[in-house]
């Protein structure tokens, strides 16, 4: 079968079915992980992210035979991972349908990685159990195999209510439920006026405004919930490291030494990086997203004092900071008082300009509080470069205290669901301002089943419930 | 007297009984219709009106179906309105104000006009059954009636209980007696029963009121009929009038809420949230100081006003007293006191989705007695009580609307499968996860193919409606290929019509589906051709709504997927293992024909789904093993 011709009819599949796609494997860091993928769409979206290794061309699957290929991102065309891959052309599949078993090398960042590129490309998140359920609708299990897929379905199962358990006790499920419960608010304001027009007329707008205003705090909450899963974030985008220092100490030179490469522009002008660089590459296996920030001191213009403002906002959500200091200056104001802020961080400290006349000594850092030793480095000469990685990745895989591999793929579960509700709650304020209360409501609905989802809960009939405690009607 | 005449007995002629029995007839069985009184058939106990949102769908279904109401209260409507026009097609929805006498008499004529039907003044006091299978009924004036199927549709007479303050007194409605044989009979045949109450407004004699001194509300100039095969409303319209509570009202019926039936305690009945009494709304939205009533005609002829929102079961001096305390209604004469009534209502998890009981093959029920309140819902089950009693007489496959085709169809599933949770259900548009596609505008493309199936539209009904869901699609596709380009003669036409500049090329289907653009800008615009307004109006719904409309077609589509597994009758849900035993017993109670219909019962989990299917499994194995033949089979694979 020969991946890139669109046009391929897939025997044995409904075309109408939603293509799933979930992690196979155990979500522990291993040396590989399984993906496997389900549904009409499966020829398709391996058409777009399987390539020749070594080559653009697209790729030639045999069926049930293991391949080689490289594993794409279409997005950018960067190779993510080399891959086995497997194709099982419905109906002769585990489902039924056609379906596909990816085996990546087993980094949690290269599996949520690869699902993201999945979901992107149209498969949707399997549901605890949808495989083996699709596989007995399409009847294709015998009572042996039932039997050791019920033994398997149950020990996810299993690890599922534990995780459910801890997110019940915790103030997570709390937050959820809450944001939960405030979309059906918003739903049953919006609800009332349509269910009730004669009832309830002349509170529209004052039902509008009040959907509003519940609707921003939603977002808020549901923002803030996205960006606080930092360990989620580490994963799906990678641990952030920037790096910072006084203007002109080589921080961009740093960043184009370690990335080998010149995507930063480097000169010698003090203040050139005005905005923010990022570049993503892997250090110990794990995917980091290297930033290279404007210099910090005294701002000069406008545009000096927003770049510094976005270097600090980097100091903030870091995970690791890279702070770079010029052996050939002397130390400065600025730079004590940046090493006070970054107290009680994970720093690595770099001496640049290793090559020239050296003004300060080790021991002047040991006063400044960093214990430490600092990584010599001259990018001039590309001296230390090396030894720079290799404490990078010691701190990479020293990670940061709580992470819990567990816990992870959930939170990309979460995440990805997080992220879907918002995308939903994006067109409803569109919408309840153009007068269409019926798909805003539509919009709050589809951000419900995330969250929903997400809790594992049933439907009872809470907006109606809530309107009646909303509105007075009866006519 | 004893006749053995088959057929179908239908129980009840209020707006289930009607549908039900105009149903069967025409697709061609025998009829029985057993009313109380002829003269009070298809009457309306409580308000002068029809539709409303949600139920406005119903009625649309019910006419796409062959039903009798949409036609008859185009033929009798005094006012008709659609309301939230200035809302999506989705939530508008028709309404029509009745006049009381001339609807049931035209729905009278219809019945008696209708070959293979005939009426029965009398009254059913028990059921005959046999082997699982109805047999007739009994009558109160003696003999019985054979059946081979029968539709119970006895509305709120079923152990019916009045009250008026400290009043109490048994009457099915207003003016008639109780069933009190019925429920008895029910009851030794197994089925469980709630009780269940409602309510009414006192009626106003309309020379007492001071119509001069309140708003008016008209209905619509161009009104718009009910019935997909009336042409236009030629009716003259007449004027409601509104006015207000204020804070004399309510502080008389807070003074005396202790004479009101609901708050004495006398009533154990749960009415229903969505239509409380005035004294109920005082207490419960306190902070209020005024609530909005309705002063509704009740005919062209009629000298009695309806005055919605005023619904109460307080003394009759004291609904004067509250009454005379609103503007307008300062010397009104109350001509019928409110009350509250309550009645027996089966549990309707013991149906199955033909609407027959699952203990008693050939038994339906339909309206109040399921549990519902309102005409529309009422007659809604009453068409596929009486479509479904039909086929079952003719050995044919019942029909069953899906929860994604019709509002019916959401109901009927609701009412099977969840029950009505303890208060009177109502139809609401949220109630249905498709209410999107589930609208007023495309009843009739959505169900009149099934109506031509089972016989009760003609071919040329259907060849019209198939006509225009093909011009709908040409249309469509017309639109899909024309594309507009951001130039600047496409940004001055998009002007001049009143649409949007474009900022990149897009097709004009894309252009109908901005927010308010209309079929007839983009004929402006020269980027479609003209068409006929129902199509320009299903392109208009379809073009606004696709992104929703695809997505939720999906989730159908998975839906779907569930609803055909199904369970076989004979399933043990005690024997399942792996269930706990209340979702043991949540089974066994409604029977779900399916996973699909299993899943939605309150209460039951996903493990529960995946140890039922597990069980499906297992015992499908076991038979294989007792089967010789297939064993060998398998081996020879």
């Amino acid at each position: 079968m020969e991946l890139g011709d669109e046009n391929t009819a897939t025997p044995g599949s409904d075309p109408e079915r939603a293509t799933i796609v979930a992690l196979a494997t155990g979500p522990v860091q291993a040396a590989l992980a399984t993906i496997r993928m389900s549904g009409p769409r499966v020829h398709e979206i391996l058409a777009r992210v399987l390539r020749r290794p070594g080559s653009a061309l697209s790729l030639s699957l045999e069926a049930r035979r293991a391949t080689v290929a490289h594993f794409m991102d279409p997005a950018d065309g960067e190779t993510i991972d080399e891959i086995v891959v497997t194709f099982f052309p419905g109906p002769r599949s585990y489902t039924g349908e056609d379906l596909a078993e990816l085996s990546l090398h087993g980094g949690p960042w290269l599996v949520a990685e690869a699902n993201r590129v999945l979901t992107t490309l149209g498969a949707t998140q399997a549901r605890p159990g949808e495989f083996t359920r699709r596989a007995l609708l399409a009847g294709k299990l015998d009572l042996a195999r039932a039997e050791a897929v019920q033994a398997l379905v149950t020990a996810q199962s299993g690890a599922a209510a534990k995780l459910a358990a801890r997110h019940l006790a915790g103030e997570l499920s709390e937050r959820y439920q809450r944001i939960r419960h405030g979309l059906v608010s918003i739903a049953a304001c919006l609800e009332g006026p349509l269910e009730f027009p004669e009832d309830t007329s002349g509170e529209e707008n004052e039902s509008a405004i009040a959907a509003l205003k519940g609707l921003s705090e939603v977002r808020q909450c549901l923002e803030g919930l996205v960006r606080s899963q930092a360990q989620a974030r580490r994963i799906v985008s990678g641990i952030s490291i920037p790096i910072v220092g006084r203007p002109n100490v080589g921080k961009s030179s740093i960043f184009n030494g370690l990335l080998g490469s010149s995507r930063a522009i480097v000169s010698p002008h003090p203040g050139t990086t005005r905005d923010s660089i990022e570049a993503s590459m892997l250090v110990g296996g794990r995917l980091v997203r290297l930033i290279d920030t404007a210099g910090l001191g005294v701002a000069i213009d406008d545009l000096d004092a927003e770049a510094m403002s976005r270097a600090e906002g980097h100091i903030e959500d870091a995970d690791i900071v890279v702070l770079v200091l010029d052996l050939s200056a002397d130390l400065q104001e600025s730079d004590r008082e940046l090493l006070s802020r970054l107290a009680g961080r994970q720093v690595v400290v770099v001496l640049n300009k290793t090559d020239l006349e050296p003004r300060f000594i080790s021991t002047d850092l040991v006063e400044l509080g960093i214990a430490a030793p600092p990584v010599l480095v001259s990018v001039k000469d590309g001296s230390g470069l090396p030894a720079l990685i290799d404490r990078l990745t010691i701190a990479v895989e020293t990670g940061a205290p709580g992470d819990d591999p567990l816990g992870v793929v959930s939170s990309a579960r979460q995440q990805g669901l997080l992220v879907r509700a918002l995308g939903d709650l994006g067109r409803v304020a569109h919408n309840i301002e153009g007068d269409r209360a019926e798909l805003a409501i539509e919009d709050l609905r589809l951000a419900e089943l995330s969250l929903r989802e997400i809790l594992g809960e049933a439907s009872p009939d809470e907006v109606l419930d809530e309107v009646f405690q909303t509105f007075c009607i009866g006519k | 007297m004893k006749q053995s005449r088959p057929g179908i007995v239908v129980v009840g002629g209020g707006h289930a009984g009607v549908e039900a029995a105009l149903a069967a007839a025409r697709i061609g069985v025998q009829v029985t219709l057993v009313s109380q009184r002829r003269r009070e058939i298809a009457r309306m106990s409580c308000n002068p009106s029809i539709g409303g949102t949600a139920k406005g769908q119903l009625v649309r279904e019910i006419d796409a179906l062959g039903g009798a109401m949409a036609v008859t209260i185009d033929a009798t409507g005094i006012q008709f309105r659609r309301l939230n026009t200035g809302k999506g097609a989705a939530v508008q929805a028709s309404r029509a104000q009745a006049d009381r006498q001339a609807y049931l008499t035209r729905m009278l004529e219809t019945i008696e006009q209708q070959p293979s039907l005939r009426i029965v003044e009398d009254e059913a006091i028990g059921i005959t059954a046999r082997g699982g299978r109805v047999r007739g009924i009994a009558l109160k004036g003696g003999g019985e009636l054979d059946a081979e199927a029968v539709v119970l549709a006895p509305g709120t007479f079923l152990n019916g209980l009045i009250h008026i303050g400290e009043e109490t007194w048994p009457a099915g409605r207003m003016g008639e007696g109780p069933s009190t044989s019925l429920p008895v009979s029910l009851t030794g045949l197994g089925f469980r029963t709630n009780r269940l109450k409602t309510g009414t407004p006192p009626r106003l004699a309309a020379h007492s009121i001071d119509f001069g001194t309140l708003a008016v509300q008209l209905g619509d100039a161009d009104p718009r009929p009910f019935s997909f095969s009336t042409e236009r409303i030629v009716r003259r319209q007449v004027p409601c009038h509104v006015t207000r509570t204020t804070e004399a009202t309510h502080r008389i019926l807070r003074d005396n809420l202790h004479r009101s039936a609901m708050y004495s305690g006398r009533i154990s009945g749960v009415g229903p949230r969505y239509c409380p009494s005035v004294e109920d709304k005082v207490v419960r939205f306190g902070e209020r100081s005024s609530h909005i009533v309705f002063l509704e005609p009740e005919g062209y002829e009629s000298h009695e006003i309806y005055p919605a929102g005023l619904s109460t079961s307080l003394p009759r001096d004291v609904q004067e007293a509250f009454i005379r305390s609103i503007p307008g209604l300062g010397s009104a004469e109350l001509t019928v006191p409110g009350y509250a009534v309550e009645y027996d209502a089966v549990d309707s998890t013991q149906l199955s989705h033909s609407l027959e009981t699952q203990a008693i093959r050939g038994l339906f029920l339909a309206g109040q007695i399921n549990g519902t309140s309102g005409y529309e819902e009422a007659a809604a089950q009453g068409l596929m009580a009486g479509i479904n009693a039909a086929l079952w007489l003719l050995d044919r496959e019942p029909l069953v609307l899906s929860r994604s085709e019709a509002m019916i169809g959401v109901l009927i599933d609701d009412l099977v499968t969840r029950g009505t949770g303890g208060e009177p259900y109502r139809m609401f548009t949220s109630r249905a996860e498709t209410r999107l596609h589930l609208r007023e505008d495309n009843a009739d493309l959505r169900l009149t193919a099934h109506a031509a199936r089972v016989g009760l539209v003609s071919a040329a009904r259907l060849a019209k409606v198939d006509a225009l869901e093909r011009a709908v699609e040409v249309g469509r596709e017309a639109l899909l290929s024309v594309r507009t380009t951001p130039n600047a003669a496409a940004r001055a036409t998009m002007e001049r019509v009143g649409l949007p500049p474009p900022r990149m090329p897009m097709s004009a289907w894309a252009v109908l589906g901005l927010p308010g653009a209309r079929h007839s800008q983009l004929v402006a615009a020269g980027l479609a051709e003209v068409v006929p307004s129902r199509v320009a109006e299903q392109l208009e719904i379809l073009a606004q709504y696709e992104r929703y409309l695809v997505r939720l077609a999906d989730d159908a589509q998975e839906r779907r997927a569930w609803e055909r597994v199904t369970l076989p009758p004979t399933l043990d849900f005690h024997t399942i293992a792996g269930l706990s035993i209340e979702v043991r017993e949540r089974l066994a109670r409604v029977r779900p024909a399916s996973v699909g219909q299993a899943q939605r019962i309150p209460g039951v989990t996903a493990a529960a789904i995946e140890a039922l299917m597990t069980h499906l499994r297992v015992s499908r194995s076991e038979r294989f093993d007792v089967d010789g033949s297939t064993l060998e089979a398998a081996r020879g694979a």
